[in-house]
This record gives structure tokens, sequence and C-alpha cells, in this order.
């Protein structure tokens, strides 16, 4: 089951790129490929559309996707609550905090946008862990309490920008971006998020072993010779990193940290090293079909935290569900 | 030889354990008894570095404070009060993260691991779980895997917070008995606190009781005088105790309570 899983995994990434580059406004067929691939239609608008636009575009909400997912997996594991994810901690309103503050003061270039990201994102775990202690009382409950009031605060602040934005030019573009979109996505945009994504993420791969252990709690590790402190920060710093990364490419897209980890788990069983990577795959892979999705359905794009919070609150609706049946059964 | 020297704990303005001072030697299996809230789990963290001391813990004339987590975790395996609940890793997995001290920055137990872990497994009598995931087990089964784990840690030192105290009668014997024999083949310390005092005087060869905080009893297997005062200081004057083949057998004297006029 296991390696039959890595299989489905690799051809599902494989369709779902494959899917992502053919599909859109501009028509391009399996001859359009081969030949565009042959290099036969070298220079001509359809070689260009497809490296430069659907290419670009597609490698960037793969590496978003997997980002996200993995973030959720590796928060959910660290404090050892399935309903954490980069939303719920508050990472992802952080995070569009800095960027759009970015944008509406200091022009909003892709640098200073990713810094300003990740400083709002990794403020905002900060703050959320923060304020659970000093609630006390239940660790699970009170995080994600702490983490919804951050949320709060950060709609606020975003609210707040907005009010104070240009509403001929910076407002439409600070909405738009709020409900998540690839369309402006190139190879710019994925040499900026890929590095980043790509260092955390290992990081993160090294530490996997460590971060399983952590899962029994802080005392159980310690017991075993797990640093836990320098641990959790390293982690906590890293999940923040592929957020912020993301959400500085594409604004904010819903759920995908959520929802893909518990999917996995649901198909795939739970085999917590095993999951890490498979995350990661079906995060990217979802993503890109999501993203194709929201480019193909109508003959204007939508905006993608659309596609992803309906997909996402059906998913859990529906698993919810099976669940119970399967109980019961 | 594991030294504890004048161990003060507070928590908060409470003070949960007062000048404890207590020398461990290997070979020995030493239990602690106390009512709730004495101090018994308490000074297994303190032990462990879960809590912040005023005092000095030495190992072998080393000071724990100084010991990185790894360090102390090759001499010394802890297992907790009760099952963690969720854990969704097979037994095997569970146990095989005995050896994390051991392992590189960035390694995992490997295949050579999951054999040795399977092989203690089987060694515990408890071959049946491999395969098992954690949270398809019994309470008892658990703590077998979490003995097994122990084991797998190679530590001289276990530490051991009510490991028996959610198992059946049966159970409980089981898993003394497997935990005594491991001490004596290794020639290992083993602190446990433990409720029952009948089963600490079966099958530990030293008595700790702590009573508000403080030691008030440090005994020997067989000091039976001084074992009779111990329980009544802790538990009360109604406790009654008696010896059969050599067996401690307690009981509760019933109290009369006189009618108000």
């Amino acid at each position: 089951m296991r390696k039959a899983a890595w299989f489905w995994l690799a051809l599902l990434l494989i369709v779902s790129f494959f899917v992502s580059c053919l599909c859109g406004r501009y028509s391009l067929g399996l001859a359009d490929f081969w030949e565009i691939l042959t290099g036969q239609a070298a220079g001509t608008m359809k070689a260009n559309v497809f490296w430069n636009i659907r290419v670009a575009r597609a490698c960037v909400v793969g590496v978003c996707g997997a980002a996200l997912s993995l973030a959720g997996f590796v928060y959910q594991g660290l404090f050892s609550n399935p309903l954490v994810s980069p939303d719920v901690l508050g990472v992802s309103g952080g995070a569009s905090v800095g960027a759009i503050a970015c944008i509406l003061f200091w022009g909003g270039s892709m640098g200073l946008l990713e810094v300003s990201a990740f400083a709002g994102g990794i403020l905002t775990v900060g703050l959320a862990l923060l304020l659970s202690k000093a609630i006390g009382g239940s660790r699970v409950f009170d995080l994600i309490l702490s983490g919804i009031i951050l949320s709060a605060v950060a709609n606020a602040l975003i609210m707040a920008m907005k009010y104070m934005a240009d509403p001929t030019q910076q407002l439409a573009v600070i909405d738009y971006w709020l409900m998540g979109s690839f369309s402006l996505c190139g190879w710019e945009e994925f040499f900026a998020v890929a590095p980043l994504c790509l260092c955390a993420a290992l990081v993160l791969a090294l530490l996997r072993y460590r971060l399983k252990v952590l899962t029994l709690g802080d005392e159980e590790a310690a017991s075993l010779g797990i640093a836990v402190l320098p641990v959790r920060v390293i982690s906590i710093v890293c999940a923040t990193v592929l957020v912020a990364a993301s959400v500085s490419v594409s604004g904010i897209v819903s759920w995908v940290g959520l929802i893909v980890p518990h999917l996995v788990r649901a198909l795939l069983g739970e085999d917590f090293e095993a999951n890490f990577f498979q995350t990661a795959l079906c995060g990217a892979s979802l993503l890109m079909l999501a993203d194709t999705l929201a480019r193909s359905l109508l003959p204007s794009e939508i905006p993608i935290s659309i596609l992803t919070s309906l997909m996402g609150a059906l998913f859990l609706c529906g698993f919810l569900l099976w669940r119970r049946v399967k109980k019961e059964g | 030889m594991l030294e504890i020297k004048g161990v003060t704990v507070r928590r908060g303005k409470k003070l949960v354990l007062r000048d404890i001072s207590l020398s461990l030697i290997r070979g020995q299996l030493t239990g602690v008894l106390g009512l709730n809230g004495a101090g018994k789990t308490t000074l297994i963290h303190a032990i462990l570095g879960f809590c912040p001391i005023a005092g000095m813990i030495e190992l072998d004339g080393h000071s724990l404070a100084q010991m990185g987590a790894k360090e102390r975790a090759k001499q010394m395996a802890y297992v907790p009060q009760s099952n963690q609940t969720g854990i969704r890793f097979s037994v095997e997995d569970f146990v095989s993260m005995g050896v994390t001290a051991y392992l590189g920055a960035f390694s995992r137990p490997g295949q050579v691991e999951m054999e040795r872990a399977k092989a203690i497994l089987s060694d515990l009598g408890c071959g049946h779980l491999i395969g098992r995931g954690m949270d398809k087990i019994s309470g008892g089964e658990g703590r077998m895997a979490y003995l097994a784990r122990a084991v797998m840690q190679g530590a001289l030192w276990l530490l051991l917070d009510e490991p028996v105290a959610s198992l059946d009668f049966s159970r409980q014997h089981t898993f003394l008995t497997h935990l005594r024999e491991y001490v004596r083949q290794k020639n290992a310390g083993c602190l446990m606190t433990i409720h029952d005092p009948e089963l600490a005087y079966t099958y530990c060869d030293r008595l700790v009781f702590l009573h508000r905080g403080q030691v008030v009893a440090d005994l020997e297997a067989g000091q039976q005088t001084e074992l009779g005062k111990a329980l009544q200081t802790v538990y009360g004057e109604q406790v009654t105790m008696d010896f059969q083949n050599g067996k401690l057998i307690m009981g509760w004297a019933e109290k009369k309570f006189e009618k108000s006029p």
C-alpha cells in the first residue's frame, strides 16, 4: 500500500502539472505540447505562453501548495492539535498584514514583500504562543483561541490599511491579493519563493524524526534526549517561512494547510515521516488542480481562495460524515 | 550513585518538596510512597530536570544540572504516569524511540533499531504487540511498551511514575516482575513512585515515604517495625498491617463515629 501510494502521488503530481500547463484561455493541445517540447514551435506565441506563463505559474503554484500543506502538517504535529493550520494560528493573517503594509507604504517590491510577510507571520506566531500561555488552562484550546484573537487583530489592521489605501489604485490590488491569486506569478516569483521554501523544507525534512518524537509531548521528548526548545523554535520559524513565502506571492490561500495533512492521513495511513513528504506532494498537486479550475471555470479568473475554501469546507464535511458512518458501521 | 542533596521545589507559592536528601544505588529498586500531593511525581520531575530546583542532584559525582538532554537520556529512562493517548505509531516504532539520544543530529532509527525493538518486546512477553498501533492496544499493553522503550534506551537508571496505577491485578504483578528482573540483570538503579504499599513491599528493595513534601521514612525491605510507623504517619492511624509468608497485608480499621448528643 505504501509503495503504491508513492507511485500514485508521483503520477498525480505529473498529471496535475501537465494539466496545469495545458489548460487555460489560450488553448494548447497535445500536438502543440509535442511541438513545444521538440523545439518545433520555438519563438512562437504558444511556446512563450507555455514556458513563460503556464510552466512558470504551475511551478509557483506547486511550490506554494507544497509549502502551505507542509506548514500545516508541521504546525499540527508541533502543537499536537489536528485543528491547527496557518490560518487558525493567525500566521496567514499576520503575514498578510506585513505584505499589505509593504504594498501600501513601501512600494511592494518582491524582496521587501517577502521580508514583511515573514516578519508579520513570525510575530503573530510568537504572540499566539505567549498569549496562549498567559490565558492558561487547556493548552490545545488556548492556542486556538489565541490564534483566533490574533487573526481578528490582523483582520482589523488589514481593514484599517484598506481604509487608508488609495481607492483608485491600491485598494483593488490589496483586495484581489487578499482573495489569493497566482495570476501575476511568473519566473521572477518562482525564483523568489522556491529557494526560500526549499531551504525551509529541507531543514524540516532533516528534523522530521525529532518532530515526530515531539508529538509525544515536551517532557517525554526531553526524557528521550530531544532538545525541545531549539527544535520547536527552528520548526516554527521554518513553517512560518513556508507560509510567509507563499503569502508574499499569492496572497491568502485558505484551507490548504488544514485539509491536505488530514487528507493524506485519511487516505494513506498514519506514518509521520512518510506523511511529511506525501503531504508536500499532495498539496502541490491539489493546488495546481485548484488553480487550473480557477482559471478555466469561468471566462474571468476566480480568486483561488474561493475554490480552496469551498472545496476544503465540503471535504471536511464529507470526511466527518464518512468517519461517523464508518464508526457506526 | 544518584545523590539528591537538599532539594527543594516550589510551584508558585507552594512548597512541594522540602530539603529532600536521598542516595540511591544501582541494583536496587526503590519505591516512593505517599498520599496524593505528597510530592512523589515532583521528585521524579526534579531528577529529570522538568522543574527548577534549589539544591543539587548528582549522578556518579556529576551534577545533572550541567547535563544536556542527550546525555541525561543516556543515563536515565522515564516512564510517565499515564500512557499518551492518540499516539498513532506502531508499537515497535514507539519502542525504537528509546535510541533517540544515541542518534546523530539528523539521523533516525533504522532497520537494526527496529529489529532490536522487536526483540525487546518479545523478551518482555509482548511479541504479540509487534505491528499493532499504540492507539489500538490496552492500557496494560501500553505500559509494557513504555517499559520496552525504557529498556531500549539502555539507561542504567529508570524513573517510573506510578507505572502500575491503571493496571489490573495480574498485569501489575507481571509489569513489576519484569521490572525487577531488568534491575537485577542489568544492575540498574530504579526509582518508582507507587501507591500500593503491598506491591511496594513485595517488589522493592527500599521504601521511601514522602509526607507533605518531606521524607519521613527511608527503609530497607524487612524493617517491619519502622514500616508500621511510616505507614501510620503517612496514611493515618486506621492503617493496619500484618505479614503472611513474608508478604505485607494491609488493612483499614473501621472508626466508630460517636453520635452527637
